[in-house]
């Protein structure tokens, strides 16, 4: 399985570069040296960890991560180096011309053993239930360079052993080896400082700051990084062990920026949700929403089977056959709308145009400004404008995109490992109007102001830049472009501000060149929907015109709701819902829905999404949908083929036919890379 | 019979009030600074070099070869004064900083004039908030005076006016924080634990720019050789490896502890404790020596020959490293003064690395069971020095070699104290 993006052959304007050159190295930006007897070229400045691997000999580490700063705190890549007179960190140690190095030697061993043995001696001997077990590189370090037994008649140092650091994450402070990748990761990539040590030496501990919570939009991340058990998810706790699990790649479900994951699946059914790394999008991050807030069987057993309403008013259970053909007996020939949420996939999207029901409304709402540039882009901007809204928290890895730009020595977003990181390079200034701030830390000019406020303000800091009014100071720091200008959703709507934004954009220099420009929106597809149905369904969908207004008002009988949408009236109408949100028992179904097709969960099926780049991203089902047999929930957009087909309009049941033949009519989909291995040809399951 | 020698650092011996401007000025203060404005940056640092002169604050770097080490570009360049002076038994930087401050100062814009720095900073252990305040007087003086201060009457030999503040910062007390870039974490505002390097100060320190770092002895070493040549500041002491005026902290078990100022090389460790120390208090035998505070290796009476000095402390298997000189008289149980010494580290280990931190703390348990738990057990003293070579070498800053000198001095050389422990069931001994 796999998935692939349409940078791989870019068709939109808007289309991201391609991954970052490789700088090409120049002789004279290349070194020789040997390592175990291996002798190898590494460029200039690269570390001596990641030159083994290139000479195919593997460095054990615990505290070195690729994308955070070296700090040679743990010691366990001690190596030795010929004519230096101790053991060095290999983490830690550029390469150098003919340098000589043994990383197997008696004495590099004796380093390694000492360093190993030494965090062994205090570690718990709870390798059978702790949920590392399996994938733990102190497991692996200690069985490939360890002491073996440990000698101390003293006791082990005892201390908590489930802290509750937040909701989301426990730590185990006997099993913690203080490698730091957790403090540091909140040091560099988002910059929050969300974790640190506590006590000293010995009786050093990872804990927050007196008084403080645990709180930040990327706590999940530091799960990952632990190299051993400390840092455990609630969430996944003792679910399984790693060895039970398949791991499929697949595209976050409720994100714009379309980030890469990571789905573990036991028996078919998704467990947790892992970043796997993508330079240009989430590197190697994601955001705690996503990895949290996206597991299907959080909500329990889901909803399988289709369910009628009966003579009686109540829902029962039916056949796919039954349902089918009650849903198309309730559209056809009847006056209907469709509501579709922005987290489908961009095949149901295409499917709902190609079959052109009636009027169709977007819901929640979104902004009216696609994005222009790339994220990547934004690590060239020298100004950074948010307005109206908190990238922190709405939008958190965009935010992290932000504070590349800001603290470019500080942050690695972007760039791969080997690549040194800017150090001391200034970043670009940040200026927020907004009345909450989450990049308070690395904001310059911070300008609290709510909704009511922003046209007041924009049109100041347009008279900033010409040297007038009260935010002239402010202004003078938006001098340099290019810019990114982000905006919030609102804001993107309100009539009298977007031609304020739009010139403010203008002005700083805010082009889609070398960084982003509009108002992006936290789901997974916002953009694809944009392309698809284009800018008039982006209106009010509950004001004049709008499709629930219109059902209100008696104007369409019958409205087709596509994925999970809340919405409690519709007027006289009777509605036809496909949602892969409700539970097995007990579901709570609004009265004017008459069929209940159950979708399954995007991490269940394949399809595409296009993220707030414009970049169309497939992916395959890493689990199994609720059911059995025929009873089983299906794939948005297959459920839509289904449905066509009752209609009388034959389209492809299987997603590539499908997306092909959509493709003829819709660019977005031709822009949809085919995916890199063949799919198995399983129509129906997605 | 003491040495005929004019002390140069702390040349008023029993005074405890601070040198004002006006005397220090008139007994030839600043005109070192004026001699060394009259000359090129490169050439200051040349003659620094040419001096001999070797860092006092333990490491014993030479001073000249570290300031050459910054790079010339533009950009700002920080000079940053280590008086955090944490070792045990260390009260040198105290007197100089509380009595002459002056020294201090001329010697930090000498030091700034030959780095090309503007903003020097002063980090004082938290302890010293006489010192602090004392310091910082005296800063107001030379600025009012038009010495230091961004209104410098002063002028550089380019013709371009003297500029340098300097900022006096009170640390919060961490044995670790005299750790040059543990020190460096701590002024930016963070937690002390030392970096790794590269990259060094010199290229990457304070806010990552070039910074030097050095002892305030260091730098009060400086002014002599400006103001009356680097040949009569080459004259003193034992050159050419341990040219220079000395300040050795005498304390433990003497009858007059206190404060030393003697040329490097000229007496030997016997001396400084009978003629300069009177002798132990008890008048009982000498035991052992500590010569640089707690973080080099034990000397045993046997040693009490060796030359003060770089040279002689090591022939005598030691470091002179800060010249604080721990006598302990023939009364000291030393597996108890080694638990002593393991508890210290333990407790002031920042425990970044590893090594460090897991040995410190595994030693402090053995300690502690062998004095006050179930006692010697055949075996420790192997398994103690085996955590000293896990230890040893492996870790990030020297705090966790220091550690472990206490240890593999004490078990090598007073291996009876640890044996007479140990009885034949294996039990504890009393004491
Ligand atoms: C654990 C530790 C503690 C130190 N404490 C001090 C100190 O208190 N004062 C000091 O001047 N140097 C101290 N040093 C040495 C400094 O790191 C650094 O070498 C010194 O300040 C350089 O100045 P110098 O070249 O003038 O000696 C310490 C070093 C270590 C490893
Ligand atoms: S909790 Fe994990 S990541 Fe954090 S310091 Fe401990 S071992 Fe390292
Ligand atoms: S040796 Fe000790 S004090 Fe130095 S960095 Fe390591 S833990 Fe910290
Ligand atoms: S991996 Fe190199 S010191 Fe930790």
């Amino acid at each position: 399985m796999t998935t692939s993006t349409s940078s791989d052959k870019p068709a939109a304007k808007d289309a991201p570069p391609a991954a970052p050159a490789a700088p090409s190295a120049a002789p004279s930006d290349v070194v020789t040296l040997t390592i175990d007897g291996v002798k190898v070229t590494a460029k200039k400045g690269m570390l001596l960890v990641e030159a083994a691997k290139l000479a195919g000999v593997d460095i054990p580490v615990f505290c070195y991560h690729d994308r955070l700063k070296p700090v040679g705190a743990c010691r366990m890549c001690l190596v030795e180096i010929e004519k230096m007179p101790r053991l060095q960190t290999a983490c830690t140690t550029p390469v150098a011309q003919d340098m000589v190095v043994k990383t197997a030697s008696d004495n590099a061993k004796g380093g390694q053993r000492s360093v190993l043995s030494l965090l062994l001696a205090n570690h718990p001997l709870d390798c059978p239930v702790c949920d590392k077990g399996g994938e733990c590189p102190l497991q692996d370090n200690a069985f490939g360079y360890g002491p073996g037994a440990s000698t101390f008649k003293e006791e082990k140092r005892h201390n908590d052993k489930a802290f509750e650091l937040s909701e989301h994450i426990l730590l185990d402070r006997e099993r913690c080896i203080l490698c730091y990748r957790c403090v540091r990761f909140h040091e560099e990539i988002p910059g929050d400082r969300a974790l640190g040590v506590v006590e000293r030496g010995g009786h050093g501990m990872i804990g927050v700051p007196a008084g403080d919570r645990y709180d930040s939009p990327f706590s999940g991340n530091v799960i990952d990084l632990c190299p051993v058990g400390a840092l455990t998810s609630r969430q996944y706790r003792f679910r399984s062990r790693p060895w039970d699990l398949v791991s499929s790649p697949s595209i976050a479900c409720d994100d714009p920026v379309g980030a890469h994951v990571d789905v573990d699946t036991r028996d078919g059914r998704v467990l947790r949700v892992r970043p796997r790394v993508e330079f240009q999008k989430n590197d190697a991050w994601l955001a705690d929403q996503t990895r949290f807030g996206t597991v299907p069987t959080d909500r329990g057993e889901r909803l399988a089977t289709p369910l009628l309403r009966d003579a009686n008013g109540a829902l029962a259970p039916a056949t796919w056959p039954a349902a089918l053909a009650r849903a198309a007996s309730l559209v056809r020939g009847q006056a209907t709308g469709v509501l579709v949420h922005p987290n489908l996939t961009n095949e149901a999207m295409a499917l709902v145009a190609e079959l052109g029901l009636g009027p169709v409304g977007v819901l929640p709402r979104l902004s009216s400004w696609p994005a222009k540039g790339t994220l990547f882009s934004m690590t060239r901007s020298k100004t950074v404008v948010v307005v109206g809204v908190d990238p922190w928290r709405e939008l958190p890895l965009v935010a992290l995109w932000i504070r590349r730009a800001v603290a470019p020595s500080a942050s690695s977003m972007g760039v791969p490992p080997g690549f040194p990181l800017a150090p001391g390079q200034s970043g670009a200034n940040l200026v927020v109007l907004h009345d909450e701030n989450g990049l308070a830390r690395d904001t310059l000019h911070w300008i609290k102001a709510g909704q009511g406020e922003l046209r007041a303000r924009v049109a100041e800091l347009q008279d900033g830049l010409e040297g007038k009014g009260p935010l002239a100071a402010v202004a003078a720091a938006l001098d340099d472009a290019p810019a990114t200008m982000l905006v919030g959703s609102a804001a993107s709507h309100d009539p009298e501000l977007r031609p304020l934004l739009d010139k403010l954009a203008a002005t700083i220099g805010a082009t889609g060149e070398g960084g982003l420009v509009g108002a992006p929106e936290p789901f997974a597809n916002a953009r694809g929907a944009h392309e698809i149905f284009g800018s008039t369904a982006f209106d009010d969908v509950m004001g004049k015109g709008g499709v629930v207004q219109r059902a209100a008002y008696g104007d369409l009988e019958r409205v087709l709701l596509l994925g999970d949408i809340e919405l409690h009236d519709l007027g006289k109408a009777r509605g036809v819902w496909l949602t892969s949100g409700l539970p097995a028992e007990g579901a709570q179904v609004p009265a004017y829905v008459d069929v209940v097709l159950p979708l399954a969960h995007a991490y269940e099926q394949s399809g595409s999404f296009t993220n707030l780049e414009g970049v169309a991203q497939h992916f395959d089902a890493a689990g199994l949908p609720p059911g059995r047999g025929d009873a089983t929930a299906r794939a948005d957009w297959c459920a839509l083929a289904e449905l066509a087909s009752e209609l009388g309009r034959g389209v492809p049941h299987q997603l590539l036919a499908l997306r092909e033949q959509l493709g003829r009519g819709q660019p977005l989909l031709a822009r949809v890379p085919r995916p890199r291995t063949k799919l198995p040809v399983i129509s129906g399951r997605g | 019979m003491a040495l005929d020698y004019q002390p140069i650092l702390l040349p008023n011996p029993g005074r405890s009030t601070a040198v004002t401007l006006k005397e220090y000025q008139a007994r030839g203060g600043y005109t070192g600074l004026k001699n060394a404005l009259a000359k090129k940056p490169d050439e200051v640092t040349a003659i620094v070099k040419d001096s001999g002169l070797k860092g006092r604050g333990g490491a014993g770097f030479p001073t000249g070869m570290k300031w050459s080490f910054v790079p010339k570009g533009p950009g700002p360049k920080y000079l940053v004064v280590n008086a955090d002076e944490s070792e045990p038994g260390t009260f040198k930087d105290r007197d100089i900083i509380e009595v002459e401050p002056h020294t201090l100062l001329e010697g930090i814009a000498i030091g700034s004039y030959a780095i090309g720095c503007e903003l020097a900073f002063v980090y004082i252990r938290g302890e010293y908030v006489e010192a602090g305040r004392r310091l910082q007087a005296a800063i107001d003086e030379a600025k009012a005076a038009g010495i230091l201060g961004d209104k410098s009457a002063l002028k550089r030999e380019d013709g371009g006016a003297f500029k340098l503040d300097v900022i006096v910062f009170l640390g919060a007390g961490a044995y670790i924080c005299g750790e040059e870039t543990a020190l460096i974490e701590s002024l930016e505002g963070s937690r002390p634990m030392p970096r790794s390097r590269p990259p060094f100060p010199a290229v990457a320190g304070l806010y990552m720019k070039p910074t030097v770092v050095n002892n305030v002895e260091t730098m009060a070493n400086v002014p002599v050789m400006f103001e009356r040549g680097v040949d009569f500041y080459k004259a003193i002491g034992n050159p050419p490896n341990n040219t220079g005026p000395k300040i050795f902290c005498l304390s433990g078990h003497v009858k007059k502890p206190g404060n030393y100022e003697l040329p490097l090389g000229k007496i030997t460790l016997r001396q400084l404790i009978e003629e300069y120390g009177g002798g132990t208090r008890s008048g009982r035998p000498v035991k052992g020596v500590l010569p640089a505070g707690v973080s080099a290796p034990i000397i045993a009476a046997d040693k009490l020959d060796a030359v003060l000095d770089y040279d002689g402390i090591k022939g005598a298997g030691s470091m002179l490293g800060s010249a604080s000189f721990i006598v302990m008289d023939d009364s000291v149980d030393m597996v108890w003064a080694a638990a002593r010494m393991i508890e210290f580290f333990r407790h002031e280990s920042c425990g970044k690395c590893t090594p460090c931190r897991e040995g410190t703390l595994w030693l402090e348990k053995i300690y502690h069971r062998v004095l006050y738990g179930t006692g010697m057990q055949a075996g420790d003293i192997e398994q103690l020095n085996d955590v000293c070579k896990q230890i040893a070498g492996n870790t990030l800053c020297a705090l966790g070699d220091f550690s472990t000198s206490p240890v593999t001095s004490t078990t090598k050389l007073f291996k009876a104290d640890y044996e007479a422990r140990l009885t034949s069931i294996g039990g504890a001994s009393k004491r």
